[in-house]
């Protein structure tokens, strides 16, 4: 949440806050890792590629960074050397490749961490939280922090 | 409260120095800060990770990272 938080304050550096792109593209980040759990991951990540294309605000080459990012996330053992094509397509250099494909990494462990442990959200993002994403999944993310909590899928 | 126990954020020397950084900004350890706590080593070695790949500390720039951050993230389904 601080992360997208983030983004909506700064989205066209110190100034410029753009609350609409964040909340869109936030609510398909979360929908293509829905669909993930339900049908093969890859068709998940080139359903997500379309909608970020077809996304209007983005920077030259975030489409393209979101895309290999849900890839490397969602189906890693589907990546290929040909997905490197459109981050360099984009104007990235390896070096660039490289940072992208950290970050990933790092925050793929971060998020390991969070949901092995039981690390739940605190307060001060609650508004933000349930303006993305709703009340019954603040809820359902409190739940499942609990010890004996519910699965964050389930509804509880 | 994750679902470990934690120590302490003061329970030794070493870890009142790692975290004394949340206190002196005047706000609490972050949840996912104070869940390494029970192995001080790797926690220092993660905040060092985190510096040098997040907060501006990759090429990327921080509006990337951050956007980077978002999607994997909310992919995962994960609030943090």
């Amino acid at each position: 949440m601080s992360h997208a938080g983030f983004l909506r304050d700064h989205w066209d550096g110190e100034q410029g806050a753009n609350e609409r792109i964040v909340v869109e593209l936030v609510r398909a980040l979360v929908a293509a890792g829905e669909q993930a759990a339900a049908q093969p991951p890859a068709d998940a990540v080139a359903h997500l590629g379309e909608v970020v294309g077809g996304l209007s605000g983005l920077e030259p080459g975030d489409a393209a960074v979101l895309t290999y990012a849900a890839r490397l996330t969602l189906a890693p053992r589907t990546v290929r050397a040909a997905h490197l094509s459109p981050l360099r397509e984009a104007g990235l250099s390896d070096d660039d490749v490289h940072d992208v494909a950290n970050v990933i990494a790092c925050f793929n462990y971060m998020n390991r961490l969070a949901d092995g442990l039981g690390v739940v959200q605190g307060s001060a993002n609650r508004a933000w939280a349930q303006q993305l994403l709703g009340e019954s999944a603040w809820a359902r993310h409190q739940a499942w922090g609990r010890p004996e909590g519910a699965s964050r899928a389930d509804g509880a | 409260m994750p679902w470990i126990h934690l120590p302490a954020d003061d329970a030794t020397p070493d870890l009142e120095r790692t975290t004394r950084r949340y206190g002196a900004a005047g706000r609490p350890v972050p949840g996912i800060v104070a869940v390494m706590k029970p192995a001080p080593k790797t926690l220092r070695a993660v905040l060092r990770m985190n510096e040098a790949v997040t907060f501006g500390g990759s090429r990327l720039g921080r509006r990337r990272e951050e956007l980077i951050a978002t999607a994997v993230s909310c992919i995962n389904d994960c609030f943090y």
